[in-house]
C-alpha cells in the first residue's frame, strides 16, 4: 500500500514549481479540465518565491494592434534562430487574453489615455513590454489567489526529489519530501508539467535560489537542450541593480580604462543600448586587449534624475535602495567597477509546441522549458506566461486521455530509502565547500564566458573530482540535503552546459568560442539534445525547423552558389 | 543577509517563516512562546520578504551579500 510508505496524493494534474510557468500552467489545468484535480506543489509558499517572485515582471505582450508575425519574426531573430517558432507563435498568441485575465484578478498594468503604457525592450525591434505595478510579488499573490478561486489544490514546502515512472517509462508523478518534517510524499498523477526554472550556480542575491527540475526530466529519459546558452549581464558584485537600461537612456555609459566609452566601437548602431549579451560579448573582448577595469560611470546621470534610482515598485528592491547607502555605505552615482556576470543556464526540456516532452506524461513550462535562447527583458515572464498557458492545457488533455498512473511500492520504497539515507546519516558538513568549488571552476570568465576547447576540457576533468565529492556528500538535516540535491544538479548542469558548448563549434549569442568566433550559420542552425546515456551524457543535434521565419541567408556562399540554390 | 529579529518587538505572528524561500527562519517554542529563529542565515538570498510581511518591521536585512568568485 503506497499510502503506508508515505503522505499519498492522488490528482489528475500535477504542476511542480510555482513560478510564472506553474502558476499559469495551474490555473490553465483546471480551465480546461474544471471536473478534475489539479495540484499546485511547491518547495516553498505559493505566491511568495521562484525568480518570478522577485523580478520586475516586465512582459512581452503583443495585443490585437501589433503585427503578430513581426512580433514572431523580431524574437526568433533576436535568438538568432535557436527559437522554438511554433512555440512562439502560440505564446505570442495567448498573450493579450492573459493580460486581460491577469486584470480581472485585480492586476493593474499602467494606462494612458486608455491604452496600456507598454515600452520597447532591449534587443528587440518592435515587440513590446509592460508591468503590473507591484511587480512579481503583487502578480504571484494575485495568480496564488485566482488559483484558490478556482479550486487548485496547493501543496506548499514539498521538495521534489524525483519523479515516478510506470513501466512504459510514462511519469506518473512524482516523489518529494516536506521541507521541515522530512516526511516521504508521493504524488500520483496523470500528468506532470515541470515549472522548476532553470538551474544557476547560485549568482547572488535571489539568484541563489535554483531549480531541479531539468535533471528530473532527464534522469526520467526526457530530451534537454541549450545547455551551451546563458543568461549573461552586466552587473557588479558591490550591488544588485536591474536598472542599466534606464541608467543608460538617462546618460550612463560604460567605459573602460582609459576611459573610452568602448561600446560605440563594438556596437556602432546600439552602443551602450545593446542588448546584455552583446555588452557582455564587449567586456569580455576588452579584459583581454588589457584594458580593465571597466566601469558604468553613473556619475553623467543628471542630480535631478538620482531619485528614481533609489526607488522601485519591487518591494525588495525598494529595501535594498534605501538601505544601500546608509547601512552600506555605497554611492551608486559614482564609477562602478562592472563585469560580465554568468547569471544561469538556459538548459531547459525540450518540447514540442504543446509544451509536452519527449516522455509520455511528462510537460514542461517556464524556463525549465527551453523554447529559445535569449529571453531579453519581458520574455522570460513572457514566455513563462506563454507556456504556462499551453502546457496546463495539454496537462488537461492528456489527463483525460491517458489511463490511471500507476506507482509501484517497489520503486517508492527504494526512493524513500535512498532519501533518507542521504540526510539521516548524521553528517555535520554542510554542501558549501562543494558549491564554492563549482562556483571557482564555473565563473571565471574563461570557462563560462568566453570558451575553449583546451580550457572546457580541462574544466570537465575537474568536474569529475567535484561530481565525486558530491556523491559521497550526505547532509544533516532537510535544509542540508535540499541544498546537497540541488547542487549535485548544478555539477550536474555544469557538465552539460561544457559538452555542449564543446560541441557547438562556433560563437552565437551567449555562447562565445574563442576558437570558434564566427556565427555559422551552415553548419549550426541545429539544437544540441542532450540524453541521459549509461554513464554521460548523450549528445546530438537537429535541425532546427523554420516554419514560420526562413533562416537567414547562408553566409560565406558565393553569389552564383546562393543563385544555384534557389 | 538577514541580521536581526528584535524578539522584543515580536508578535511571534509566524509570518516571516513560510514568506521565506530559502528556509531560513523557523519558528519554534522558547520559553513558553513561539519565537523566529534564524537557521543556515550564511544562505539567505537577500530578498527581504521577511522584512516586508512582517506587520511590526521588526526584522532587518543588510543589503549586501557575500561576494561570489569573480569572472576575472
Ligand atoms: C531580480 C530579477 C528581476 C527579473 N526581472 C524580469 C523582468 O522584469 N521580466 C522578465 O521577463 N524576466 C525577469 N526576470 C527573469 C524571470 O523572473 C524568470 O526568468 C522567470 O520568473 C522564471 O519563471 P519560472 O516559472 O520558470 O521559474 P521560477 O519563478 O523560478 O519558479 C520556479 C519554482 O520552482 C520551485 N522548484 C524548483 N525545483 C523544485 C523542486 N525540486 N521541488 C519543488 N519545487 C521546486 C522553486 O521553489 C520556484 O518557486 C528577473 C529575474 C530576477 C532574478
Ligand atoms: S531576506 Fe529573504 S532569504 Fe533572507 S531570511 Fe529574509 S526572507 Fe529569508
Ligand atoms: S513576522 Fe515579525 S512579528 Fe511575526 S513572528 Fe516574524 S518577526 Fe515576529
Amino acid at each position: 500500500m503506497l499510502d503506508t510508505i508515505g503522505r499519498l496524493i492522488d490528482t489528475d494534474v500535477l504542476v511542480v514549481g510555482a513560478g510564472a510557468g506553474g502558476l499559469w500552467a495551474a490555473l490553465s489545468a483546471k480551465r480546461h479540465l474544471p471536473e478534475g484535480r489539479v495540484t499546485l506543489l511547491d518547495a516553498h509558499m505559493v505566491g511568495r518565491t521562484g525568480h518570478t517572485a522577485f523580478s520586475n515582471a516586465w512582459m512581452v505582450v503583443v495585443t490585437p494592434d501589433d503585427d503578430l508575425d513581426a512580433c514572431v519574426r523580431d524574437i526568433v531573430e533576436g535568438n538568432e534562430w535557436i527559437a522554438e517558432q511554433e512555440l512562439i507563435r502560440e505564446v505570442l498568441s495567448v498573450s493579450h487574453f492573459q493580460l486581460l485575465e491577469m486584470e480581472r484578478m485585480g492586476l493593474v498594468f499602467p494606462k494612458e489615455d486608455g491604452r496600456f503604457i507598454r515600452r520597447p525592450t532591449r534587443g528587440l525591434k518592435v515587440t513590446k513590454v509592460l508591468k503590473p505595478d507591484g511587480g512579481g510579488l503583487e502578480y504571484c499573490w494575485r495568480l496564488r489567489k485566482a488559483l484558490e478561486a478556482e479550486g487548485v489544490d496547493l501543496l506548499e514546502r514539498v521538495f521534489v526529489t524525483d519523479l515516478a515512472r510506470d513501466d512504459g517509462g510514462r511519469v506518473t508523478g512524482a516523489f518529494g519530501i516536506d521541507g521541515r518534517t522530512g516526511e516521504f510524499v508521493i504524488v500520483r498523477a496523470r500528468a506532470t508539467v515541470l515549472a522548476t526554472n532553470s538551474v544557476t550556480f547560485r549568482a547572488g542575491f535571489v539568484r541563489d535560489l535554483t531549480g531541479t527540475g531539468t535533471h528530473l526530466a532527464y534522469d526520467a529519459g526526457a530530451v534537454l537542450t541549450n545547455a551551451e546558452f546563458g543568461y549573461l549581464r552586466p552587473g557588479t558584485p558591490k550591488f544588485y541593480f536591474e536598472g542599466i537600461t534606464f541608467a543608460i537612456q538617462d546618460g550612463a555609459r560604460f567605459i573602460n580604462a582609459q576611459g573610452e566609452p568602448f561600446m560605440e566601437h563594438y556596437e556602432p548602431g546600439w552602443a551602450d543600448r545593446a542588448d546584455v549579451q552583446l555588452l557582455s560579448k564587449a567586456m569580455v573582448q576588452e579584459k583581454k586587449e588589457g584594458r580593465t577595469p571597466l566601469y558604468l560611470d553613473m556619475s553623467l546621470i543628471p542630480e535631478e534624475e538620482r531619485g528614481q534610482y533609489l526607488q522601485s515598485s519591487v518591494a525588495w528592491m525598494d529595501y535594498f535602495f534605501r538601505k544601500l547607502g546608509d547601512r552600506a555605505r555605497i554611492d551608486m552615482f559614482g564609477r562602478t567597477e562592472y563585469y560580465p556576470l554568468f547569471q544561469m543556464t538556459k538548459l531547459g526540456i525540450k518540447t514540442d509546441a504543446a509544451c509536452r516532452s519527449s516522455v509520455p506524461g511528462l510537460l514542461a513550462a517556464g524556463l525549465a522549458q527551453a523554447s529559445c535562447a535569449s529571453h531579453f527583458a519581458g520574455f522570460h515572464i513572457g514566455a513563462c506566461n506563454g507556456t504556462g498557458w499551453i502546457a496546463g492545457k495539454s496537462a488537461a488533455d492528456d489527463a483525460r486521455r491517458l489511463e490511471g498512473p500507476r506507482v509501484s511500492e517497489g520503486r517508492a520504497r527504494s526512493v524513500k530509502t535512498e532519501v533518507s539515507a542521504e540526510w539521516r546519516d548524521g553528517h555535520e558538513k554542510s554542501d558549501d565547500d562543494l558549491l564554492r568549488a563549482l562556483q571557482a571552476l564555473i565563473f571565471p570568465y574563461q570557462v563560462s564566458i568566453l570558451k575553449h576547447e583546451t580550457r572546457m576540457r580541462q574544466a570537465l576533468e575537474e568536474l569529475d573530482a567535484i561530481a565525486e565529492r558530491g556523491a559521497r556528500s550526505r547532509a544533516a538535516h532537510v535544509h542540508g540535503f535540499v541544498r546537497l540535491r540541488e547542487t549535485r544538479c548544478m555539477v550536474e548542469t555544469a557538465r552539460l552546459m561544457l559538452e555542449a558548448s564543446l560541441l557547438r563549434r562556433e560563437s552565437r549569442m551567449s555562447h562565445l568560442r574563442e576558437d570558434f568566433p564566427d556565427r555559422d550559420d551552415e553548419t549550426w542552425l541545429k539544437w544540441i539534445l542532450i540524453e541521459k546515456g549509461r554513464d554521460r551524457p548523450r549528445l546530438r543535434t537537429e535541425p532546427i525547423a523554420t516554419p514560420l521565419v526562413p533562416p537567414p541567408t547562408p553566409r560565406g556562399l558565393s553569389r552564383k552558389d546562393r543563385l544555384n540554390a534557389r | 543577509m538577514i541580521v536581526d529579529i528584535d524578539l522584543e518587538k515580536c508578535t511571534s505572528c509566524g509570518d516571516c517563516d513560510p514568506v521565506c524561500p530559502a528556509d531560513i527562519i523557523h519558528m519554534e517554542e522558547q520559553g513558553g512562546r513561539l519565537v523566529p529563529v534564524l537557521k543556515h542565515v550564511e544562505h539567505c538570498v537577500t530578498c527581504f520578504n521577511c522584512e516586508i510581511f512582517c506587520p511590526v518591521q521588526c526584522i532587518d536585512v543588510h543589503p549586501i551579500v557575500r561576494r561570489r568568485p569573480l569572472p576575472w
